[in-house]
């Protein structure tokens, strides 16, 4: 999962998405997913092929801003396909196992960020019936 | 005139609050519903929070009348796998519809850069409606890059 999870954000940083990853961000995102798995908000799967994780997807289960509704809301925090695969079809099979999870938690509603950059991974949310809702901008000050 | 905000402008900021979001549902029946009572919720939230030295609330008042705000946060908003950077976030902003076009907007976001500049924060993130066409406009004149898109699905 680390490596997949790294050849996504080196793919990413070559579109110049900011901020740049630390020099042990595996490490870091290992980490972290140690802590999604035993956190009963999150839920995580993973694809196999021939006995490799050929992708994953994470969710968590999220509050919204006080006084919006609903009151809670899943987060795709991550879903990563090995760009090496030949699987199609594996983002719809982790993410309709996942969208069953968060239905039987009482969530709704999902959200997802993808980069400007990333017309395949945009895509794909809309086929799924994702639509555009905001703009994340920022600027230097 | 821009101004901190005090507890006696909860109302009125619940009030542009409640204009914001309705606006926003007129514009995209997918933006987010306000609650029956979201506008004192969110105005008691952001009373709460007066105090939090990581948390500005600025009004724009003309005549002896708030006609608009802003709302920022100094947060962390870099997961710990990248470089860190102070960052600043700009939660909400409004300017009542027969004050725009003078500058207040603008105004607020530079107070608010101000603020987050005295806060070591070099950089900040806001969300904007893909549909607000206006306010999208707005934030590219003042030099807005975009950094992610931001998608919902109902999952019924």
């Amino acid at each position: 999962m680390v490596a997949l999870w790294h050849e996504k954000m080196m793919l990413q940083s070559q579109t110049g998405s900011r901020p740049a990853l630390l020099p042990d961000a595996q490490n870091r995102w290992a980490a972290a997913v140690t802590a999604w798995v035993d956190d009963s908000r999150c839920g995580l799967l993973v694809a196999e092929h021939n006995q490799a994780v050929v992708g994953f997807i994470i969710g968590c289960i999220e509050d919204n801003a006080p006084g919006l509704a609903p009151a809670r809301i899943g987060r795709i925090v991550d879903l990563v396909i090995d760009v090496h695969s030949d699987q199609s079809g594996l983002g719809r099979r982790l993410l309709d196992p996942l969208c069953a999870w968060f239905k039987a938690q009482e969530i709704h509603e999902i959200r997802v960020q993808v980069s400007p950059a990333n017309p395949v991974e945009q895509a794909f949310w809309r086929a799924s019936g994702a639509v555009e809702w905001f703009d994340v901008m920022w600027m230097r000050i | 005139m821009i101004r901190t905000a005090v507890a006696s402008d909860a109302v009125v900021i619940g009030k542009m609050w409640e204009k914001l979001v309705t606006y926003h549902r007129r514009i995209d029946d997918d933006m987010p519903q306000a609650t029956a009572n979201g506008p004192e919720l969110y105005a008691r939230s952001l009373m709460n929070r007066l105090e939090d030295s990581h948390t500005r609330v600025l009004v724009a008042e003309v005549d002896g009348r708030v006609v608009g705000y802003v709302l920022g946060v100094v947060v962390d908003l870099v997961p710990e796998m990248f470089e860190h950077e102070a960052g600043g976030f700009l939660a909400d902003i409004y300017v009542e519809d027969a004050y725009r076009g003078r500058g207040i907007g603008r105004a607020l976001v530079e107070n608010l850069a101000a603020w987050f500049r005295t806060h070591g924060v070099n950089h900040f993130e806001w969300h904007v409606a893909a549909s607000n066409v206006e306010a999208l406009g707005f934030w590219r004149a003042l030099g807005g890059r975009d950094l992610m898109i931001r998608m919902r699905a109902n999952i019924e």
